[in-house]
């Protein structure tokens, strides 16, 4: 039973982190091979991330937010094929960061299990936080908001 | 002497001592984390207070325990100052007079928002509007 303490918090919310598309499940990503090149590059990027973690002085990205991250890759390339940046933090985070123009979204699996997805638009900021109930099969809206502030015009 | 950076299109440079992190910012994806600190304050250089080869060398004299340094991610002090949420100080080392320090102003952090998630939230900003200065030493990546 998920609690309601679960939910996603909307935190000084320009875009609301509506929970609407709850329950619908995105195919499993695994089942998706056709991704391309961008989506190749930044999977590599999550493979090599203990050396980039290592080049930087930081302690390796945990288990449990590299996974996270693989799977959050994946659904994300699915709602917006294009090039994301995938990197280890020094708190032993795993983030995914697409910037475009004066806007960003940047997805962080800290290694507790939870997501934080933070969006940054011309003025304001948005931030939603899923914890570790949520964080590995997160309502597809949660995402698919969240880049849709990308393309807004 | 220690004081407000005045100038809006003066240049300050985070810099940047990963080759990768390097690489993505020459791709125009300079990342958040460049600008992350543990504190209120980010250390930066002002590019635009002296020629570059003299930044570089006050940059390698004070980083000397750090990998070698790749660049620079460059912000106008002018986009820093955006909405009045941070300011510039100029603050001048002994080994390096042209060491400034973006300061983040203090902002009542909540019981689900932290300073920490706010020191964060400054960095994706000011990632998104910096571009990327090589040091001198630094090679292009070949894909």
């Amino acid at each position: 039973m998920k609690t309601a303490s679960s939910r996603p918090q909307n935190i000084d919310s320009t875009i609301a982190g509506s929970p609407q598309g709850w329950g619908l499940q995105l195919p499993a990503p695994e089942a998706k091979p056709s991704h391309g090149s961008d989506f190749e590059d930044a999977l590599k990027d999550l493979e090599e991330s203990p050396d980039e973690a290592r080049e930087e002085g930081y302690a390796p990205p945990a288990e449990l937010a590299t996974r996270n991250a693989r799977r959050l890759l994946h659904r994300m390339y699915e709602l917006r094929p294009c090039r994301y940046e995938v990197y280890p933090t020094q708190d032993r985070e795993m983030c995914i960061y697409v910037p475009e123009g004066r806007r960003s979204v940047l997805v962080t699996c800290d290694p507790d299990g939870g997501v934080h997805c933070s969006t940054s638009l011309e003025r304001g900021h948005s931030r939603t936080y899923y914890d570790r109930d949520y964080a590995a099969d997160p309502p597809p809206s949660f995402l698919r908001e969240a880049l849709a502030t990308l393309d807004a015009v | 002497m220690p004081g407000c950076v005045a100038r809006r299109t003066e240049q300050l440079g985070r810099r940047i001592f990963s080759k990768k992190a390097a690489d993505r910012a020459y791709r125009g994806r300079v990342l958040p984390k460049v600008f992350e600190s543990g504190d209120v304050l980010i250390s930066v250089d002002r590019l635009s207070t002296a020629s570059l080869a003299d930044v570089e060398r006050a940059a390698r004299r004070t980083s000397v325990n750090r990998p070698p340094l790749q660049g620079w991610a460059v912000v106008n002090c002018g986009d820093v100052r955006d909405a009045g949420r941070r300011r510039v100080r100029a603050s001048p080392q002994t080994d390096n007079p042209y060491h400034a320090d973006i300061v983040l102003l203090p902002t009542i952090p909540t019981t689900t928002f932290t300073g920490r998630d706010l020191r964060k939230q400054h960095a994706q900003e000011l990632a998104k509007i910096a571009r990327w200065q090589p040091s001198s030493t630094w090679v292009v990546p070949s894909s």
